[in-house]
């Protein structure tokens, strides 16, 4: 028989092959949770492929069997008897090691925003808001141009001049500040997410999106409502993504 | 056969399209594109004017927020050049600049703009400054790379050229005219701090460091040095002993390990036990978040050792400060005497930073380190970085310079902080200014009698942990400073029983099984 | 033991029946300060009310699903031609009445239970929903009491109505179906009531007990809820057919048993590929009632969920393709297929793995620094709806195409156009992938709510793929040549635990998914109106809430092990099988003389 054939070979250079992939054909690496969730489903995915036919099965199976039963193979199953206890015993022992991986994180980017927030001394309701300088087209570069002006005397420090998250102080900032260019975040945000996010900064954040690290400072403190909204006005503009609607707009 | 065929054409196809893919993503784009001033005007625009101005004056709207200063392109002064000192740069030395960014600096790397596009900034950038009209430039004679470098000639060099009087001896940028430096709009300046070598603004390789040697950085106090050595070939010396002042690869952000060790912690932050520890890197950026901020911090990142004993737990805390605040006595007489002719003490650096004008106070250098003043239960929710809040309160270690010493504090908040009583100081610590760089000794047991207000270290636990740093004589103090957000600290567990157990459990158990499947197996034949 | 089976019901159900009737009318109980809560000793009160209304539920869910397919089979049977098949289809569904009246009482203990928990544990709440529903809890005990005598009509009315009369029977069967759907709608009008309170006014009193019925989520959750019972009803009878063909010592057990595998499947499967539009359209409908509670569910801590959603259905999806695909082997001619399964395999993996990419991920902080942050530029683009709808319908889509070829398995088209019709299925089916692909690449080039509008689509674009293929198929196999017949029965027990698997994985993302439906009212008992003020209003984690669910499932599974267990001993008689051998026996007599020509 053809070692190329053999199903037990199929089932192996498959997930090499799926493993070389995950570990190195994507970059950035991604991370060890992502990997193993990946890993495990395609083992499921091989295990499907090699028993679905009986053919492919026994192919499978004959390998193992012959290395368990056949006569032929005798040294074969003694290598495999004493590294099999010897090899558990050394993934046990680093299994019981001390970790010093930090905990992972399980950190909301986008949490929950609330119905209704304070804005200095008023409160604003975000449910069903849009910007209110979006409609005012009469003058709408001009509140562009000043929501670019304010953005980098305030905001490109750690968000970016390319408005991409990399800033001179992200290398010191954790969690990374946002990317806007990024799709997954103000692509599909309403412009009143922008203005609960800026206006109450990382120490507003609900608990599972760990306010504790957050360097997003408070802006209410800091800016007007209408700074805040041609802020916004202006991340629009400038990353060419249009903010995600309310559904009555339709 | 058929279907072996199948299954490997399978993995060939996915394998084709992956490397394809691969190839899509390096593969280059066009030749430069037609110059076009009103593209290149548009993108400048968009992307460029806000620091470094409509008029290529370097006086943008944020220019006021940063140091270094966006350059100023009307006098066509450019750093990174492959021409001679002095001269301008060719196209491609503007075209890298844009494409690679300054590192260190608030000039990121372009990579976001296509190839073309970044061609038509660098046409439009030529027009600010008349030079590019009347003058031309041409590549430096440049010498090969040598087979194997000689770094002790390089270190020589680096005495002999006198580079160490800006840069410092141990090249932390520390040197004893350092603090006078301006550049040709009578900035203050500071020099490079070569034991960083991924802020470098035209790059950290060898052949980077060479170029800049030999070209000097124009509009700055670098000269050229290309007709300074002996053999051309020096130059190359001089530039592998420089790189090899910065470790081989920029450090990244760990777990802080605190080793277990047997005996006596060391008291001294120049006890030769501290070399055998691995640095933890901790970068920081300004706290810009509460009032006042610091927009332009001058202390980037620290590193960190820890060292425990099951009793105490002591850390090393170093970071590279070009000067020291308070100056000892000692600093003060050494400076004075390596500046020679000048009587007076060595001025201060005109503050860098601030919008408001005047030179700044100067403060104390000082650095903190920062923990929860009790674990979170659930090991995930911890204070505010920022000094706590009056929720989550933190404990906090500081080392001021001026107090040559360490003292213990809690803080609910900034400008909420209180030191401990005295019978709740049991806070060791010193700290010791050379060669441009400070490092702190603090030391501590792992339990305290004051549970209330001190952290009490468990080994085996992530324990969080977070850095404040202060720069005196940048008019740090107080909210004004560097700092990390919540990193991890783990003091390393003496081996339990219990990992011996298990893997012989499991070897007992594995191998029982194998003996019991050959008894069957031979009982069936 | 039937008998005893019957007691224990009877005393049950009249209990639940006065303790019923008796809330309603439940004053309150005297002093200034009305109770509120009750602690429950040692466990607490919500982990012992969360697992009384799990049980309840699943129990529920299995005994409204099964006869609703039951039924059908039955009907089926009725109009088969071929006495054979009449027989088969016949015995199986009784075989499914059966599973259903051993559940049934399990049904109505764990509702007493819930009840009993529900009164004493939260009386403050109990009264305020039985104040705004009294006239529905009136009626309910009526219906479930319509719904058991229904039952035992149809069950023990089944050798008597036979022949003639078979069509009172199946007319039974229809009514039973009637009061199992109305004792659905009415729980889950008490359900979407505490989700979706309408019908009352600012200080919630009630103005129309209409409109607290027909509140916003009523319908979308009687739809989604009446589906899922299939599901689940045919994952779990599967189950049931998988244990007794794994411990049948004869071939034709083996034979019977592997059909009737099969047969729960097949609904199962088929009923699970309408679910995700079902359950579509209850989200929208959540966020159409109020954004907040629909920002909760899917962006909130309640987003994992989804990530392990994805997951489970990802598996349930391989399974049951695992399973057609083994069953394909006993089908001669169906090896014909085999290259094509491989790739169905491969495209669902890579389906799984996309629609499993979390948004953001979890990833320590040396990690999360190297990917710059903890979104993934380049896995970032799989994390988001677009993609994910797409995997899904692709999934579907998919799972329908190793359908019809196991459908197609051992038959030979004698239509003229039999070329021509497969080219135009393949044509179909590609272009309903086309349409799913392209719209889920244009979703990324388009603001939000273009994109949503998007997933109707590619829905639509699904649904009538299969429509059109499945009628050009049923055209195109009339009067087909046979190459054999399928082997029932010839089954490796590996398939059998795949039936194991699916129900498992369907139980468990039932639980989970009931949780992450009841936990996006956060604190309130009634959202909007009535506050939880228990020590227990925090939202549980969702490690927390997993771990409860597979305390459900593990005891579900123990019960109903421990059901059919006590079910397969009371068999002393074996009065079904007997009855079926005898006239199978008949039949091939006949047969054998000539007397049928089938």
């Amino acid at each position: 028989m053809s070692i190329l054939r053999s199903s037990f070979v199929h089932a192996i250079l498959l997930l090499v092959i799926a493993i070389l992939i995950f570990k190195y054909g994507i970059h950035p690496p991604i991370p060890q949770s992502l990997f193993l969730l990946y890993l495990i489903i395609t083992l499921f995915g091989i295990f499907l492929f090699v028993s679905s036919s009986e053919e492919t099965w026994k192919s499978f199976l004959s390998p193992i069997h012959a290395t368990l039963y056949d006569p032929r193979f005798r040294g074969v199953r003694a290598v495999i008897f004493i590294v099999l206890p010897v090899l558990a015993t050394y993934l046990v022992y680093l299994r019981v090691q001390p970790k010093i991986e930090p905990p992972a994180e399980l950190r909301t980017i986008h949490p929950a925003p609330p119905d209704t927030i304070s804005f200095r001394n008023g409160t604003i309701k975000l449910q069903g808001l849009g910007n209110p300088l979006r409609g005012d087209k009469e003058h709408f570069q001009e509140h562009v141009n000043r929501g670019k002006v304010i953005y980098f005397k305030n905001c490109f420090y750690c968000h970016g001049d390319g408005l991409n998250g990399e800033g001179h102080f992200a290398e010191g900032l954790n969690p990374k500040p946002a990317n806007f260019t990024d799709v997954g975040t103000i692509a599909q945000l309403q412009e009143s997410y922008l203005f609960w996010r800026i206006a109450k900064g990382g120490p507003n954040l609900p608990t599972e999106a760990t306010p504790w690290n957050s360097a997003m400072p408070a802006w209410e403190n800091y800016l007007t409502a209408d700074e805040i909204w041609s802020v916004i006005l202006y991340l629009y503009e400038a990353t060419g993504y249009q903010p995600r609607k309310w559904e009555q707009d339709q | 056969m058929k279907k072996t065929i199948n299954l490997y054409g399978w993995i060939s196809v996915v394998l084709l399209i992956f490397f394809l893919n691969l190839n899509f993503v390096h593969a280059g784009e066009a030749q430069p594109p037609e110059k076009n001033l009103e593209v290149g005007k548009a993108l400048y625009q968009k992307n460029c004017a806000q620091c470094h101005g409509d008029n290529g004056d370097g006086k943008g709207v944020s220019e006021p927020f940063i140091f270094p200063k966006p350059r100023d392109f009307t006098a066509g002064l450019y750093k990174i050049r492959t021409t001679s000192g002095g001269q301008l740069p060719l196209d491609s030395d503007l075209f890298q600049t844009i494409s690679l960014g300054m590192p260190g600096s608030s000039m990121p790397a372009w990579q976001q703009l296509s190839e073309a596009d970044r061609w038509q900034l660098v046409h439009y950038i030529k027009t600010f400054s008349p030079k590019f009209a009347s003058e031309t430039a041409e590549k430096v004679v440049t010498t090969p790379k040598p087979a194997k470098p000689d770094l002790e000639k390089g270190r020589q060099l680096f005495q002999d050229l006198e580079c160490w009087k800006c840069h410092g001896q141990e090249g932390r940028g520390d040197g004893p005219s350092a603090p006078e430096l301006k550049d040709n709009w009578g900035f203050p300046i500071k020099p490079a701090d070569l034991t960083k070598n991924w802020t470098f603004r035209g790059g950290g390789s060898v052949e980077d460091i060479y170029m800049r040697i030999i070209t000097g950085i124009n509009g700055t106090p670098m000269p050229s040095f290309l007709d300074s050595f002996e053999k051309p070939e020096d130059a190359w010396d001089l530039a592998y002993y420089v790189r090899s002042l910065s470790p081989e690869n920029k450090p990244e952000v760990t777990v802080l390990r605190a080793k277990l060790i047997q005996g006596e912690l060391p008291t001294e932050p120049e006890d030769p036990r501290w070399n055998e520890l691995p640095a933890h890197y901790f970068p920081l950026s300004g706290q810009i978040t509460m009032e006042p901020r610091l927009f332009t911090p001058s202390i980037d990142s620290i590193f960190v050792k820890a060292v425990h004993n099951n009793k105490e737990i002591a850390f090393l805390v170093m970071w590279n400060d070009r000067t020291q605040d308070p100056p000892s006595a000692g600093a003060i007489q050494q400076i004075a005497s390596a500046e020679g002719q000048q009587s007076q003490p060595p001025s201060q650096p005109d503050n860098p930073s601030a919008p408001q004008p005047g030179s700044p106070q100067k403060f104390s250098d000082a650095i903190a380190i920062q923990f929860p003043v009790k674990p979170d239960p659930g090991g995930f929710i911890k204070p505010y970085f920022i000094m706590g809040d009056s929720e989550r309160p933190v404990y906090l270690w500081t080392w001021k310079a001026e107090w040559q010493d360490v003292k213990e504090s809690n803080a609910s908040g900034p400008f909420k902080e209180t030191l401990q009583n005295q019978e709740s100081q049991t806070l060791q610590g010193k700290g010791i200014y050379k060669n441009g760089q400070w490092k702190v000794l603090f030391k501590r047991a792992l339990t305290t009698d004051d549970k209330d207000h001190d952290y009490q270290f468990e080994i085996g636990k992530f324990i969080p942990i977070a850095f404040s740093a202060w720069d005196g004589s940048n008019g740090e103090t107080e909210l004004k400073r560097s700092l990390s957000t919540w990193y991890y600290l783990f003091l390393e567990t003496p081996r339990p029983i219990s990992q011996y157990l298990y893997p012989i459990a499991a070897f007992l158990l594995i191998a029982g099984a194998e003996v019991w499947f050959l008894k069957r197996n031979s009982r069936r034949q | 033991m039937r008998k005893i089976n019957r007691k224990v019901f009877f005393i049950f159900s009249l209990l639940f029946f006065v303790i019923l009737l008796g809330s309603a009318f439940a004053q309150q109980p005297a002093g200034d300060q009305p109770m509120e809560y009750r602690a429950f000793p040692y466990i607490g009160s919500r982990q012992i009310m969360w697992i009384a209304a799990q049980l309840h539920l699943m129990f529920a869910a299995f005994i409204l699903g099964v006869p609703i397919f039951a039924v059908i089979v039955e009907f089926i049977g009725f109009y088969a031609r071929d006495p054979m098949q009449r027989l088969r289809y016949d015995k199986l569904a009784k075989e499914f009445t059966k599973l259903l009246l051993i559940a049934f009482s399990a049904t109505a203990i764990w509702g007493a239970i819930l009840t009993f928990l529900f009164i004493t544990l939260y009386p403050k709440f109990f009264n305020y929903l039985s104040n705004i529903f009294s006239p529905t809890l009136w009626i309910y005990p009526f219906l479930f009491f319509g719904e058991t005598f229904t039952l035992y009509l149809y069950w023990y009315g089944w050798e008597w109505l036979q022949g003639e009369k078979k069509k009172f029977h199946l007319a039974l069967g229809v009514l039973l179906n009637l009061f199992g759907i109305a004792v659905l709608f009415i729980t889950d009008a008490w359900t979407t009531f505490m989700m979706s309170p309408s019908g009352i006014d600012e200080k919630g009193n009630l103005v129309s007990l209409w409109k607290a019925i027909n509140n916003p989520l009523w319908m979308p959750l009687n739809i989604h809820r009446l589906i899922a019972n299939i599901v689940f009803g045919g994952s779990i009878a599967a189950a049931y057919a998988a244990f007794r063909f794994l411990s049948s010592k004869t071939e034709e057990e083996r034979a019977h048993y592997d059909w009737m595998g099969y047969i729960g499947n097949f609904i199962a499967i088929q009923a699970f590929i309408v679910l995700p539009f079902a359950g579509y359209w209850f989200g929208r409908e959540i966020y159409a009632f109020d954004q907040q509670l629909g920002i909760t569910m899917m962006g909130g801590f309640l987003s994992w969920l989804w990530i392990i959603q994805a997951i489970l259905i990802g598996i349930i999806f391989l399974a049951s393709n695992y399973y057609l695909w083994i069953g394909m082997e006993r089908i001669p001619g169906a090896e014909r297929y085999r290259l094509y399964t491989r790739l169905i395999l491969l495209v669902l993996v890579v389906g799984t793995l996309v629609w499993a990419t979390p948004h953001s991920l979890v990833a320590s902080l040396e990690e999360a620094r190297k990917m710059g942050g903890a979104h993934h530029p380049l896995l970032g683009v799989l994390g988001v709806m677009s993609a994910k709808n797409t995997a899904v319908n692709i999934m579907i889509l998919s799972t329908f195409l190793s359908f019809l070829f196991y459908r197609r398995g051992n038959k030979i088209s004698r239509v003229s156009w039999a070329k021509t019709g497969v080219v135009i299925q393949g044509l179909i089916l590609f272009l309903a992938a086309f349409i799913v692909v392209f719209y889920g690449v244009r979703g990324y080039f388009v603001e939000a709510i273009v994109r949503i509008g998007y997933s109707v689509y590619q829905v639509l674009a699904v649904l009538s793929a299969i429509i059109l293929t499945m009628i050009l198929d049923i055209f195109m196999l009339r009067n087909a040549e046979e190459i054999g017949p399928i082997r029932w029965g010839k089954m490796p027990p590996r398939s059998q635990y795949a039936l194991f698997l699916v129900a498992i994985t369907f139980t468990w993302l039932m639980g989970l998914m009931g949780y992450a439906r009841s936990a996006i009212r956060q604190h309130w008992h009634v959202y909007g109106v009535m506050r939880d003020t228990s020590p227990e209003a925090f939202s549980p984690t969702l490690g927390f809430a997993a771990d409860m669910v597979s305390i459900c499932v593990l005891l579900f599974f123990a019960l109903v092990f421990f059901i059919f267990w006590i079910g397969h001993l009371g068999e002393k008689t074996k009065i079904l099988e007997e009855r079926v051998e005898e006239e199978v026996e008949g039949i091939t007599t006949a047969k054998l003389k000539g007397g049928y020509t089938a």
